[in-house]
C-alpha cells in the first residue's frame, strides 16, 4: 500500500500495474481521488502565467539564444569602437565615424546599433512570435486554456507580453550595458549633461520594435494553425513592404536620399526606424559625393514626421492586436 | 493576489439545487442547428450524455462550460451564467474531446502550467500536481515529452488537468476515447469517487456498455433535441412502442410457452431457433411478468436455466429513441 492509502476511499483501485499500461515500472500507485483543499487564487495579472509560459518555449530554442547573440553584436562593435577611440582622441570634425555635435554624439551610436539589430530583431520575432497562438491553434489547446479561470484578454495580453518582453530585453539590455560604458567613459566630457534623456529615450526606442513586432506577429499567429504559416506571412508583409516602399520612394525621387524621407518610411521597418529616429532626435548625415562640387559632403537627413510614425504605429497595433482579439476562441464556430 | 470568496460546495447543498440547469436552450450556427429548445437540469453524480454523431451533445457541453453562448434561453451552472465566467471555470474541470496536446511539453509541465492557470498558487501547485498525475496513473511517464505518449495516456493527462484544481462540476467528453480496459476501470473508479463527494459529472460517450457499467442516469440526445433524460430502465419502461423482450431457457420450453400464451399482457412467445430450449416472449407490463413468472415456474415445476432482458439496457433505449431500432 502507498503512503496515500489512508485517503483511498470504498471501491478505489490499488495495483500493482505490470505491461505497457503507463505505470509500467511503478510498482504501486495510488488511484485514488484525493481532494484540494488549499485556496485558489484569484490572479490580478492572471496573464502573467501565460507570458511565462510563453518566455519559457522561447528561451528553450537554440535559434532564439543565436539570433539574439549576433542581434547584440552592433552594440558591441559600437562599443569597442568608442573604447578604441578614447584611447586616440581626435579633433572635433574630423571624425569621419562620429557626430560630435552636442546632443547627437551619443544618440546617433545608440540608434545606429539600433538599425543593425532591426534585421535580427525581425528574426527573433518570427523565432518567438509566430507560434504564439498558432501553436495553440493547432493543438486545440485554447480549448482547454479558456476553460481555466482566464478572460481572453489574459490570454492575448499574456501571449503579446510574452513575444513583446523577449524583444525589449534582446535590445533593452545591450543598449543597458552600452549606455553604462558610456556613463563611466565620458561622464567627465559632460555625457550625463548633453544627453540627459538618453537612457530614456533609449528605452523607449527599444520598446518600439518589441511593441510593433508583438502586436502584429500576435494578429498574424491567432489568424494562422501553423507557426510556419504565422511566420512566412509575417515575413511576407515585412519584405514586400520594404521592396514597394524602397522602389516607389527609388522611382518617385530617384534614389535622392534627401527627398521623400516619409515615404520611404512607410513600412514596418520604416516605422520602427522612423520612431527611433525622432525618439533619439538625431539627424542622421550621410557621406555623398557632390558631383557638381567634385568632393564628398554630407547629406543630412531629418527624420520623418514623429505624428505620421506614431499614427502609422498606432495603426499596426490595433490591427494587430485587433485581428488577434477577433480570432481568439475556445471554439472555432463555422456557420452553415 | 486574493483568495477565493466563494463558498464551498457542500453535498447538502448542491443536493438542494441542480448544479447545472438549462431553460429552453438553443444555439444555432447560421442556419446549422446545434440544439434546440433544449431544457434539463443535472444534479450531482455521474450523467451521461449520450447520442449519435451531430447529436448536438458537443454543443451542449460548450455551452455548460461557458465556450459557447445560448443563441436564445438559459443556461446555468451552480447558479451562474457560465459564458466567458472565470467565476464559474473555477470550479469547473473540462476534459475536451481534442486529440492533439503540446507535443514539446511534457505531460506534468503541461499539467503544472493548467493548474496555475486554475489558482493553484505556486506553494502548492507541485505536490497537487503530483497527486493528480499519480491518481490518473501517470507517474511513470510524466516526465516524458506529450509527443510520445500514446492516445490512452494523453487522455489521462487531459484529465489530470480537468481535475487538478478539484472543481465541483467536471464535464468530459469521450473520455474513454484511447484508454485500455485497465485505464477505463481506473478513469471509472476516479469519476465514481468525485461523483461519491456530491461533485457533478458529465460524461459524454458512444461507447454504451462503458457508460452502463458506470451509470443508469442518461440524457439522450438526437438532432439537436434532448429525447430523454433520466434512470435508463425507468427511460426503458416508458417506451410503449417496442415491448420489452424477455428471454428464458427452460428444459421444457413448450410447456413454458402454452402457459405464456395464457397471460393477457404477454403479446406474443417465440422459440429461438439458434438456442434450443430457449424461448422469447413479448410484454407490455414488465413489472407485472417479472411478478407473477415466479409463481408460475414453482407452481408447474419448470426449471429454468437462464433468463435475461434482452432490450433492456441502454443500447436498446438509445436505439429506440433515436429511431434506429
Amino acid at each position: 500500500m502507498s503512503e496515500m492509502s489512508g485517503h483511498t476511499p470504498p471501491g478505489a483501485l490499488d495495483f500493482i500495474v505490470a505491461g505497457d499500461t503507463p505505470t509500467a515500472g511503478a510498482p504501486i500507485a495510488d488511484l485514488s481521488y484525493r481532494n484540494y483543499d488549499g485556496p485558489l487564487h484569484t490572479r490580478v495579472a492572471r496573464w502573467w502565467i501565460v507570458s511565462l509560459a510563453s518566455l519559457r518555449l522561447a528561451v528553450k530554442k537554440k535559434g532564439f539564444w543565436i539570433a539574439a547573440a549576433i542581434s547584440i553584436l552592433p552594440y558591441l562593435i559600437i562599443l569597442l569602437q568608442l573604447y578604441l577611440q578614447s584611447g586616440t582622441p581626435v579633433p572635433a570634425g574630423a571624425n569621419p565615424l562620429m557626430d560630435l555635435t552636442v546632443g547627437q554624439r551619443f544618440a546617433s551610436q545608440f540608434f545606429q546599433a539600433l538599425g543593425f539589430q532591426m534585421f535580427f530583431l525581425f528574426i527573433i520575432t518570427l523565432l518567438v512570435g509566430s507560434g504564439v497562438i498558432a501553436a495553440d491553434n493547432q493543438s486545440n489547446a485554447l480549448l482547454v486554456y479558456l476553460s481555466k479561470p482566464l478572460t481572453k484578454g489574459d490570454y492575448l495580453l499574456g501571449k503579446w507580453m510574452g513575444v513583446f518582453l523577449i524583444l525589449f530585453g534582446v535590445a533593452f539590455i545591450p543598449g543597458t550595458i552600452l549606455y553604462v560604458f558610456c556613463l563611466l567613459s565620458y561622464y567627465s566630457e559632460g555625457f550625463l549633461k548633453n544627453e540627459p534623456w538618453l537612457f530614456a529615450r533609449m528605452t523607449l526606442a527599444a520598446a518600439t520594435p518589441a511593441v510593433i513586432h508583438a502586436s502584429l506577429i500576435t494578429g498574424f499567429s491567432a489568424w494562422s494553425k501553423s507557426p510556419r504559416v504565422a511566420g512566412a506571412l509575417y515575413a511576407g508583409l515585412y519584405f514586400i513592404g520594404n521592396i514597394v516602399v524602397g522602389a516607389t520612394w527609388a522611382i518617385r525621387h530617384r534614389g535622392n536620399l534627401g527627398e521623400g524621407v516619409l515615404e520611404r518610411h512607410l513600412s514596418v521597418e520604416g516605422v520602427i526606424n522612423g520612431l527611433a529616429q525622432n525618439l533619439y532626435g538625431v539627424v542622421q548625415k550621410l557621406p555623398t559625393y557632390n558631383q557638381r562640387t567634385n568632393t564628398m559632403e554630407r547629406l543630412s537627413i531629418d527624420p520623418p514626421s514623429m505624428m505620421v510614425m506614431l499614427l502609422m504605429a498606432a495603426a499596426f497595433v490595433v490591427v494587430g492586436v485587433g485581428a488577434a482579439r477577433m480570432r481568439i476562441r475556445a471554439v472555432e464556430i463555422v456557420k452553415g | 493576489m486574493t483568495t477565493s470568496a466563494l463558498p464551498p460546495v457542500t453535498t447538502a447543498r448542491i443536493a438542494a439545487q441542480p448544479m447545472i440547469a438549462l431553460e429552453h436552450t438553443s444555439r444555432w450556427y447560421g442556419q446549422v442547428i446545434g440544439i434546440n429548445d433544449v431544457s434539463c437540469w443535472i444534479g450531482a453524480g455521474i450523467t451521461a450524455l449520450l447520442g449519435p454523431n451531430g447529436a448536438g451533445k458537443s454543443t451542449m457541453l460548450k455551452l455548460i462550460t461557458g465556450q459557447l453562448k445560448p443563441t436564445t434561453g438559459h443556461v446555468s451552472v451552480l447558479g451562474l451564467e457560465p459564458f466567458a465566467n472565470t467565476n464559474v471555470f473555477r470550479r469547473l474541470g473540462y476534459c475536451p474531446e481534442i486529440e492533439n496536446s503540446y507535443d514539446d511539453m511534457s505531460g506534468r509541465d503541461f499539467v503544472t502550467l493548467l493548474g496555475s492557470m486554475a489558482g493553484i498558487p505556486a506553494n502548492r501547485l507541485r505536490t497537487r500536481v503530483s497527486e493528480v498525475i499519480e491518481q490518473v496513473g501517470m507517474t511513470a511517464n510524466s516526465d516524458r515529452k506529450i509527443g510520445g505518449y500514446s492516445k490512452g495516456m494523453r487522455q489521462r493527462v487531459k484529465v489530470a488537468q480537468a481535475i487538478i484544481h478539484d472543481p465541483d462540476v467536471l464535464i468530459l467528453d469521450e473520455p474513454f476515447n484511447g484508454l485500455d480496459p485497465l485505464g477505463r476501470r481506473e478513469m471509472s473508479a476516479v469519476l465514481h469517487h468525485m461523483a461519491d463527494l456530491g461533485k457533478c459529472v458529465v460524461v459524454s460517450s458512444h461507447i454504451l456498455y462503458e457508460v452502463e457499467q458506470m451509470t443508469h442516469n442518461i440524457l439522450l440526445m438526437n438532432r439537436g433535441r434532448l429525447l430523454a433524460q433520466g434512470d435508463v430502465f425507468h427511460i426503458r419502461s416508458l417506451i410503449d412502442q417496442h415491448p420489452h423482450r424477455i428471454a428464458i431457457t427452460t428444459t421444457d420450453s413448450r410447456g413454458l410457452a402454452r402457459r405464456m400464451l395464457d397471460l393477457p399482457y404477454v403479446l406474443s412467445v417465440r422459440f429461438d431457433p439458434l438456442r434450443p430450449g430457449t424461448l422469447e416472449i413479448e410484454t407490455h407490463s414488465p413489472e407485472l411478468f417479472y411478478t407473477q413468472f415466479p409463481e408460475i415456474v414453482l407452481d408447474h415445476g419448470f426449471v429454468v436455466s437462464s433468463f435475461e432482458s434482452p432490450d433492456n439496457n441502454l443500447e436498446s433505449v438509445f436505439r429506440y429513441l433515436v429511431g434506429a431500432g
